[in-house]
């Protein structure tokens, strides 16, 4: 099973919101990583046929995009901002877009709706009305839907947006177990999701396709531009609008701050093991500070 | 993919509308105040033989029109000299005096000679003022048209129509002449008062004997519907005919915004980019609505046979009129509620937007709505029929009733299946709804964050 995609493009009007992306997906959870408005909802929806590309091809499992029919046999999909009829009940719902997505038999769609529904936490609510959902409650709905056909694509926009922490690690741990056989789209701009959760990911910004490969590989971008400095809060101030900045804690009157850049910013600043974090953000950061 | 299971999960969800139930509510009082009236029992039952009327003077209130040949005010003198009203100066009795009023009521112009007599009458005085009432845009609008040459022309050839009708009258029939003034109505452009029942004559029943010769007119004509066993079914049609007002116009409520709530509930894309093919999808939706509202009007249909049969000759002819409303009203009246249907889910696919449906279905109710019988063309979305006698005319027009019924049957099925080519176009196109109108850019701008 593979995602292949041939110079994808898609433009809306003059804006070029997705320029000639080529590469491939193999089984497993595919990170792809962006900021707002870098093209990641576009590339998935793409692939969920809810857009046409304005050029290039990509096939799903061998399965060429334009064969619409076919491709939504093959794709589970949730979008980062959708919702259910309100006077629906969690498990009306599930089974009606279970019928949608052809899942034959009631016995076999009662078996998948309560796997599902205990897989996500919500099998105590399969009565609930879903407006009497919390967002948590109905993102996790959304991951149960986009499952109930067993898609060979799983496409997933910002799923952990919502999710309390310990509903965030349940849910990698739902994609992980997922992903055997298939693939797992992952999208979103939380690092950490993609970090704990996937091996390869793709990057984004602004249509462009900057990066795709291994964690560690994106990682290695920030090689010998990660430092580490501790400073007081005057030169804090200084260093903010110099350096793109990863994080920085308060220390009592000081701050520690990581940051990146092509030379060591500071005389007691030290060098940093990079992570799959400083690798994004020397690729996005401040306009793309590595490229 | 099971198309039953998906209507009756469709079904389940329209049941849990509150607007179905309005409509439902709708439907009844329109129901009890228009069909189940005492006007229209007395206009299914035998005639009243008329009771001599003592004849008295200056009563003050006017004669009133009574159908069944029954007066409901004292009568005028037969000279037409009558008593001052309350309140009159007596001492002028030529301008105190009411005129004479039509103790026994009226009785409508049916026969030849009447009726050309009075065409004829209304064309010269048309003719003389040089212009004619007429509807305009679909008849949804008064408007006085000035006549042309032509129809001058069309106007006197009528005239002379009817003068050869007046010389021999016996030799013709009222619906020839009828027919005469519908030709012309057709040569001036339609919607006049001379289209079929346009204008309606009535002439005043001032004597007992009158009153006598008209109620065996209407005993006659009653007698000749129960031996041909036309009573239930001019009452089944009447009932259609007032239904089918109903039928006509609020089903759109409901079906403009079936596929709209797919956008609203934000569940669009979860539907869209599923296996379910869009004739499923939408064919179901409709068949839900559509199943819905049929079963509303066929119960209702259930309730008039009853309603009917206790008012015209008591419960137990009840099984005997059950199958001949039920026939009618699945006939005339549940075309209507497809179409009606159907239009309101094609309008939100093509605009992506409900409200858009409701003023266009009225427009088309508008031009359904009149005349009340007799007109039949295609773009008459509901069946006008209004009056439970004449079997005759409705034999005359069943041909084009039944053909109207099916073209809408058919064009019911052509506007889902242009639903759902819609609808297919737009999943995929990155709207799946609302179409937004743009004067420079077609295409939806790029939103921070969403793309």
């Amino acid at each position: 099973m593979e995602v292949r995609l041939n110079q994808l493009t898609k433009r809306y009007g003059n804006k070029l919101a997705l320029a000639g992306v080529t590469l491939t997906w193999e089984e497993g959870v595919q990170g792809l990583l962006g900021p707002n408005g870098a093209g990641k909802t576009t590339l998935m929806r793409l692939l969920a046929t809810l857009l046409t590309p304005t050029e290039g091809s990509a096939e799903i499992g061998g399965v060429s995009l334009t064969d619409k029919g076919r491709i939504r046999e093959l794709i589970g999909y949730l979008p980062q901002d959708f919702s259910f009829y309100p006077g629906m009940t969690v498990g009306e719902a599930m089974d009606y877009l279970a019928l949608l997505s052809g899942v034959g038999g009631k016995a076999e769609r009662r078996r998948r709706i309560e796997t599902l529904l205990e897989e996500v936490n919500l099998s105590a609510h399969r009565k609930t009305k879903v407006r009497a959902l919390s967002g948590g409650m109905k993102r996790r709905l959304g991951i149960a839907q986009a499952m109930i056909h067993e898609p060979k694509l799983l496409i997933v926009d910002e799923p952990t947006a919502g999710l309390d922490p310990e509903e965030r690690v349940r849910f990698r741990q739902l994609l992980a177990r997922f992903a055997e056989g298939r693939i797992v789209l992952l999208s979103t701009h939380v690092v950490e999701d993609v970090e704990s959760s996937c091996r390869r990911v793709t990057v984004l910004q602004n249509g462009q396709m900057p990066f795709t490969g291994e964690i560690g590989d994106l990682a290695e971008k920030a090689r010998g531009r990660v430092w580490l400095a501790e400073m007081d809060r005057a030169e804090w101030a200084k260093a903010d609008g110099r350096y793109p900045i990863v994080s920085a804690v308060a220390a009592g009157s000081a701050m520690k701050v990581r940051l990146l850049s092509e030379e060591r910013p500071f005389a007691d600043a030290q060098a940093a093991e990079p992570t799959m974090e400083d690798g994004y953000l020397c690729l996005v950061g401040k306009g793309g500070y590595l490229r | 993919m099971n198309l039953v299971t998906l209507v009756g999960k469709e079904i389940k969800m329209v049941g849990r509308n509150l607007v179905f139930y309005l409509l439902i509510a709708i439907i009844l009082l329109f129901f009890y105040s228009n069909y189940a009236t005492q006007e229209s029992w007395d206009s299914g039952k035998a005639p009243i033989p008329p009771q001599k009327i003592e004849e008295t003077t200056g009563s003050g209130t006017t004669g009133a029109p009574a159908g069944n040949g029954q007066p409901d005010a004292p009568p005028s003198g037969e000279s037409g000299a009558t008593a001052a009203p309350d309140g009159a100066n007596s001492e002028d009795p030529e301008e105190a005096a009411p005129p004479p009023r039509p103790a026994y009521g009226f009785k409508a112009v049916a026969d030849p000679k009447g009726l050309a007599e009075r065409y004829q009458l209304a064309l010269e005085w048309d003719l003389e003022n040089g212009a004619i009432d007429q509807r305009v845009f679909f008849g949804m609008f008064a408007h006085q048209s000035k006549l042309s040459e032509s129809d001058k022309k069309a106007m006197k050839e009528a005239i002379a129509s009817f003068q050869e009708i007046l010389k021999a009258p016996e030799s013709h029939t009222s619906e020839e002449v009828k027919q005469v003034a519908a030709d012309l109505d057709h040569k001036l452009g339609g919607w006049t008062n001379y289209m079929r029942d346009g204008m309606s004559f009535a002439a005043p029943i001032m004597t007992y004997e009158e009153a006598m010769e008209q109620f065996k007119y209407e005993e006659a004509e009653y007698l000749k519907r129960v031996n041909d066993g036309e009573v239930y079914t001019g009452m089944a049609r009447l009932f259609c005919d007032y239904m089918g007002i109903t039928a006509g116009i609020f089903p759109v409520f409901l079906a403009a915004f079936a596929l709209g709530r797919d956008r609203t509930s934000r569940m669009h894309e979860l539907i869209a980019s599923r296996r379910v093919r869009a004739w499923t999808y939408v064919g179901a939706r409709f068949a839900a609505h559509a199943l819905l509202i049929s079963l509303i009007y066929l119960l209702l249909s259930v309730l008039a046979a009853w309603e009917t049969a206790a008012a015209l000759e008591g419960e137990g002819a009840f099984w005997k009129a059950l199958p001949i409303f039920l026939q009618y009203g699945a006939g005339w009246l549940l075309p209507t509620v497809w179409a009606t249907t159907a239009f309101g889910m094609l309008v939100y696919a093509l605009f992506g937007n409900g409200l858009v449906a409701i003023p266009l279905q009225i427009a088309w109710w508008l031009a359904s709505a009149l005349p009340l019988m007799g007109d039949y063309r295609l773009f008459k979305l509901f069946i006008r029929f209004n009056t439970p006698t004449e079997a005759e005319t409705y034999h005359h027009f069943a041909g084009q009733i039944l053909a109207n019924r099916i073209f809408y049957v058919l064009f019911a099925f052509l506007m889902v299946e242009a639903a759902a080519l819609l609808w297919e176009r737009r999943r995929s196109s990155g709207v799946s709804g609302k179409r937004r109108f743009r004067r420079h850019q077609a295409a939806p701008t790029i939103q921070g964050g969403s793309r």
